[in-house]
């Protein structure tokens, strides 16, 4: 909330916040409520509805949290494909304080390829502003930056960061003291040496520690030249160039990697961008799906043997509803109209539609943009980063959706960057959900500074930065800063933020579903969707007018299913595996 | 300039695609006009040139942005085709030259508006707003389907335009009024494939499988490797759980698709080029036609605009390779590689450098190839073999070291590893280096564990090496007796077996194996055997094991 983050203590912002939700042995945070069913019925707001009049959703904050927000002098684009596609951000707690602290994984400028870009770890400070804490944590990689993974590799209790980049990848295992190490040869990725964009910690042979997946994008070479149609110099699409194969790093204990990708079917070509990771079959094993630019998407369904099968064409996943495949770059998953299924959404190139592919139990997954009332906004717009979260606490999924082009069409009226770099710039999109996974487009007046401004973005990262119960956002752009947006939006609803823990370490993948007000809502404890990026593993749920939980059943990445007791809401809680009542 | 033109052809613009997916018929039946349109009355007559009721009023075209047009003849061809509908704006032809020239261009918007004017020139003629309706369906699906109803209103027979209004129906999520818009073009037109994959699509999206799959059926009768219509039909077998079905219609959808190159032919034009890049992909689609002569010549236009063309040189090189003119084609390649050199143009060069005696050269461009496509193993594995042929023993090494990296399991490329290991060792003991040998044969061992010439070397090595550091008779004398276990027929075995017997010390051993050798030359007659193997016989019996120099001869 606003107020919070002006007040200079810790002591003072939970005072000025409130204490809450009730106590529980579990609770990390008291922080957060308002007096919520006043403010709801204040704003008259109704379940699935807009209110009439609000306070926009999201404030840019960048400036107030002490983080550089001047985009600066741009230099002019060189056309080189690496320096329009990334890079992203992280948001995760690497020193354990219980707050999320902020990795803004960086390119170099525009003609200067081969400079360093070292990484900015910024650290979240008790008044709410960041830090840069890059040189005393060596956390500042200094390759072409595009994606990173966020996970604790050794189960020590700390999070370790992969950092996927334009050229050799890096791993950093966390020293448990607030600095990492450059631990790329020893931990095995070693030979990771090509363009990396998202990657993704996943358990993915349920043996207990995570693994990783990693999309690549193409073979790019410098010295191709694309041109528009009309002749003049743009930047390439991956069609110009050869795609990859993605790999799947096994992990085979402590942290210690291995290349497994031949053996485990992951054979398939593709120009690889947003990874997400869950069971998108429904057969407890968790499944990776690929968005490929200029291809069809890949669904890697896991068969439990340690092989995964490229599934995407027949379960409806791969191309849209017309059969074309699309330019595909981020994806979101969750369950956007309360079928308890999973749901995925894409964002695609300008022309293509984003697409919403809705969990089906017969079909897998069926394209239903039309109906989610998505056709009318996107067509001019290239998405990329993208994330379903519950903005207004009501109980479904709302949406965010960064965009910016990646070759130049009419200038965006809200366009104030470089002459060169005008072209390029969108703004940014946020979809309420009516409940039953229809969605409409908030403008500025509603969505806030997240949608006022024309700029070229492309990641996206969500979490609850001021521990208030309610997701704010982080996006990253190839040139300009890093942006924060708290969530201001008008409270509908109470809200319950859980931790999944598995030993140590966050249970990236574990499911999550929460009844309480008479109805069941699903969530997942993801950190990798949306494109290139890593968000809060932490599993987010709006509750509406529920006031108290009935229960929390958590199907964890084991395949173990566990029940918990539910209790007051607005409060952060911690489950851990063994500690449930067996499904 | 008629109709027709001035339209450029550049095959991989989305654009393109939709034109002749959806309005291509159209687009052809417009240069088939031939002469000029028919000139508008004068501003005035208002019995022609005023839009009808239901066209929209034309509005006021701004001049497109042509400052980052790089190719000299097109900037002229819409210079001039704008100054025409400046000078003419009553002039039908003018906008239709005008609005074809930029909608082949990808200035949707722009050509849309143009097509706008043609409309409210000629309000009863189908076309220009069926054509609006085409360039505006990726931009704006309202105004799309304003215009290709406005179409329709017009002449509602043609199927197409049904499929089109049925799209942006359901775009717009009114799918009853969609699904009568499929139907209808199916009525107009049973053949109409993309009336049936719309209607099988659909049916899927309204989760009825059942009906999908009969609609799809109806479309694969009609083209049965369609992409689109493999990839619908997966997901009905999905859906029906017949799911072998479905991986084989998946599997025809992928295995399409991969044929396919990014310069999707399908979706080339047949209208006269004007840029360097027109020419080239009019030359690629003449090439996919079998017309190689006319492609041979479309791509010299475009080296005589632009002899930068990278993709022009790479293709006239295969139509020359085609025809048997090697020495052209190997210019043109190097021409082709010292613009842009891809892992493709580079093999070629190879090749045809390979197969006229050229082996370095060759090899360099290979290894460029194979540097360029590290995921290519069957570049690496050429490489390695043109190494071998060429006894560049460790760089073949490392060539198959790659494969093997890639392809741990494969025996081929084991067997070849060997080979170039085998081959290395035995320039190793030539410049008397034999720990370095005995080192690599190991490797080679490693690489081949079943090639028993590998331990036969191996063997004879370790037993005659004169290096004491090197020499281990009890190694030899294993490494022997696996090696010639049911081998007693080659003599080689023998030899080596022999040799490590003496190096033990067990003469008498020794001296028995190389009097079996011996009988078998003498029966082959072999003199140079005889006098070997004689000459190892003495040797044994005197009690002295063999000791080889570099050379291969026995030291004294």
């Amino acid at each position: 909330m606003r107020r919070c983050l002006a007040l200079p203590i810790a002591a003072s912002l939970l005072f000025a916040c409130g204490e809450g939700g009730a106590s529980g042995g579990r609770d990390l945070v008291a922080s957060g409520s308002e007096p919520v069913g006043a403010r709801a019925s204040e704003n008259g707001k109704a379940h699935g509805s807009l209110p009439p009049t609000a306070t926009p959703a999201f404030t840019d904050i960048t400036l107030a949290a002490g983080l550089p927000s001047d985009v600066g002098v741009l230099p002019d684009g060189t056309f080189a494909l690496t320096e329009i596609m990334g890079p992203g951000v992280a948001l995760l707690d690497y020193d354990g304080d219980g707050d999320l602290d902020v990795l803004e994984r960086r390119c170099p400028l525009p003609g200067k390829a081969r400079e360093p870009a070292p990484d900015r770890l910024w650290q979240r400070q008790p008044d709410g502003r960041y830090v840069d804490v890059s040189a005393a944590a060596k956390l500042a990689d200094p390759g072409y930056g595009m994606g990173v993974a966020v996970g604790d590799v050794d189960d020590d209790g700390d999070v370790d960061v992969y950092c996927a980049n334009y050229g050799r990848d890096a791993f950093y295992r966390n020293n448990g003291d607030g600095t990492f190490v450059d631990d790329t040869a020893a931990a095995g990725f070693g030979a990771a040496d090509s363009w990396t964009c998202a990657v993704a910690f996943f358990d993915a042979d349920r043996d207990g520690d995570l693994d990783l997946f990693a999309s690549h994008y193409v073979q790019f070479q410098e010295s191709v030249v694309c041109r528009r149609q009309d002749s003049a110099r743009e930047y390439c699409g991956p069609l110009s160039f050869t795609p990859t194969v993605d790999t799947l790093w096994r992990n085979q204990g402590g942290g210690r990697f291995v290349d497994d990708s031949a053996r485990s079917g992951i054979d398939a070509r593709g120009a690889g961008l947003g990874v997400a990771c869950a069971d998108f079959t429904g057969d407890g094993w968790p499944d990776v799906y690929v968005a490929n630019d200029a291809g069809a998407n890949h669904l890697w369904v896991n068969r439990g043997d340690g092989t995964f099968l490229e599934d995407g064409l027949e379960r409806g996943a791969a191309v849209n509803r017309f059969g074309k495949p699309e330019g595909s770059m981020g994806v979101g998953v969750g369950d956007v109209d309360g079928d308890l299924l999973l749901d995925l959404f894409v964002t695609n190139i300008e022309e293509e539609n984003n697409t919403l592919y809705a969990g089906d139990a017969a079909h897998g997954f069926l394209d239903v943009t039309p109906r989610a009332g998505m056709t009318r906004h996107d067509l001019g717009f290239t998405g990329f980063g993208c994330a379903f979260l519950d903005v207004e606490l009501d109980g479904d999924l709302d949406l965010a959706v960064v965009n910016g082009r990646v070759r130049r069409s009419a200038v965006h009226p809200l366009a104030r960057l470089a002459p060169f770099w005008n072209p390029f710039a969108e703004p940014n999109f946020l979809f309420f959900n009516d409940g039953k996974g229809a969605f409409t487009r908030a403008e500025v007046e509603r969505g806030g500074d997240f949608v006022a401004r024309a700029e070229i973005t492309r990641g996206l990262a969500i979490g609850d930065l001021d521990g208030d119960g309610d997701l704010d956002l982080a996006t990253s752009q190839p040139l300009g800063p890093l942006r924060l947006y708290r969530n201001d939006a008008p409270r509908a609803g109470h809200w319950l933020l859980v931790r999944a823990r598995t030993g140590k370490r966050d249970a990236l993948g574990a499911d999550v579903r929460v009844t309480a007000g008479g109805r069941t809502l699903r969530r997942l404890c993801l950190a990798a969707f949306s494109y290139v990026s890593s968000s809060d593993p932490r599993a987010h749920f709006g509750l509406g007018d529920a006031t108290s939980c009935d229960s929390i059943e958590v199907l964890w990445p084991s395949g173990r299913r566990e029940r918990f007791a539910g209790g007051a809401v607005d409060r952060a809680i911690e489950l851990v595996e063994g500690e449930g009542a067996a499904q | 300039m008629t109709a027709g033109g001035v339209v450029g052809a550049i095959a991989r613009a989305p654009l393109r695609r939709a034109l002749r997916r959806a309005a291509l018929p159209l687009l052809a039946a417009l240069h088939a006009c031939g002469p000029e349109p028919a000139p508008a009355p004068p501003a005035g007559d208002a019995s022609s040139a005023a839009p009808s009721a239901a066209a929209p009023t034309a509005p006021a075209l701004a001049k497109p942005d042509l400052t980052h047009v790089a190719e000299e003849p097109l900037r002229v061809a819409i210079e001039a085709a704008w100054q025409r509908v400046v000078r003419e704006p009553q002039v039908l032809a003018a906008w239709v030259d005008y609005g074809t020239l930029l909608a082949t261009h990808d200035w949707r918007v722009d050509a849309a508006a143009a097509f706008e004017r043609a409309e409210a020139l000629e309000p009863q003629e189908f076309r220009w707003p069926y054509l609006q309706g085409v360039l505006l369906a990726t931009r704006d699906v309202e105004k799309a389907l304003a215009a290709v109803e406005r179409a329709l209103r017009l002449d509602d027979g043609y199927a197409p335009a049904h499929v089109s209004r049925g799209k942006l129906l359901r775009d717009l999520s009114r799918y009853a009024d969609a699904r009568a818009c499929f139907e209808k073009a199916t009525a107009l037109d049973a053949r109409n494939l993309d009336a049936w994959l719309a209607l099988g699509q659909l049916s899927l999206e309204e989760r009825a499988p059942e009906a999908a799959e009969a609609a799809l059926r109806k479309a694969l009768a009609l083209q049965a490797k369609h992409p689109e219509v493999n990839s619908a039909l997966a997901a009905a077998c999905f859906a029906l759980k017949r799911k072998e079905e479905a991986e084989r219609y998946a599997k025809a959808a992928r295995d399409y698709a991969a044929k396919l190159a990014p310069d999707d032919p399908r979706a080339a034009l047949s209208a006269p080029p004007i840029t360097a890049g027109d020419y080239t992909d009019a030359a690629i689609a003449r090439m996919q036609q079998g017309r190689s002569a006319e492609a041979e010549a479309l791509l010299l236009q475009a080296l005589a605009l632009d002899r930068k063309s990278a993709v022009a040189w790479g293709n006239l090189a295969r139509l020359q390779l085609a025809r048997g003119d090697t020495q052209s084609a190997e210019q043109s390649l190097l021409e082709a590689t010292a613009l842009v050199p891809t892992a493709t143009t580079l093999r070629s060069l190879a090749r045809l450098r390979h197969g006229r005696g050229k082996a370095s050269e060759a090899i360099d461009h290979l290894r460029a190839a194979a540097a360029l496509d590290r995921d290519d193993i069957e570049l690496a594995r050429e490489l390695g073999g043109w190494l071998l042929e060429a006894s560049r023993f460790a760089e073949a090494a490392d060539a198959f070291g790659a494969v093997l990296a890639a392809r741990p399991q494969e025996r081929d490329a084991m067997t070849q590893l060997g080979k170039a290991l085998r081959g290395l060792a035995a320039e190793q003991v030539r410049a008397a280096r034999p720990a370095e040998a005995a080192a690599t044969l190991r490797r080679a061992l490693a690489a081949a564990p079943t090639q028993v010439d590998h331990e036969r070397q191996l063997a004879l090595l370790l037993a005659t090496c004169p290096d004491d550091a090197v020499r281990n008779g009890a190694e030899a004398l294993r490494l022997a007796q696996h090696a010639s276990a049911g081998r007693t027929d080659e003599p080689e075995m023998l030899d080596a077996l022999a040799a490590a017997q003496a190096e033990t010390g067990d003469f008498d051993a020794a001296v028995a194996t190389i009097r079996q050798a011996l009988a078998l030359v003498r029966a082959a007659k072999n003199r140079a055997g005889i006098d070997l193997y004689e000459s190892r016989l003495q040797r044994y019996r005197a009690a002295k094991p063999l000791r080889l120099a570099p050379d291969g001869t026995a030291l004294p």
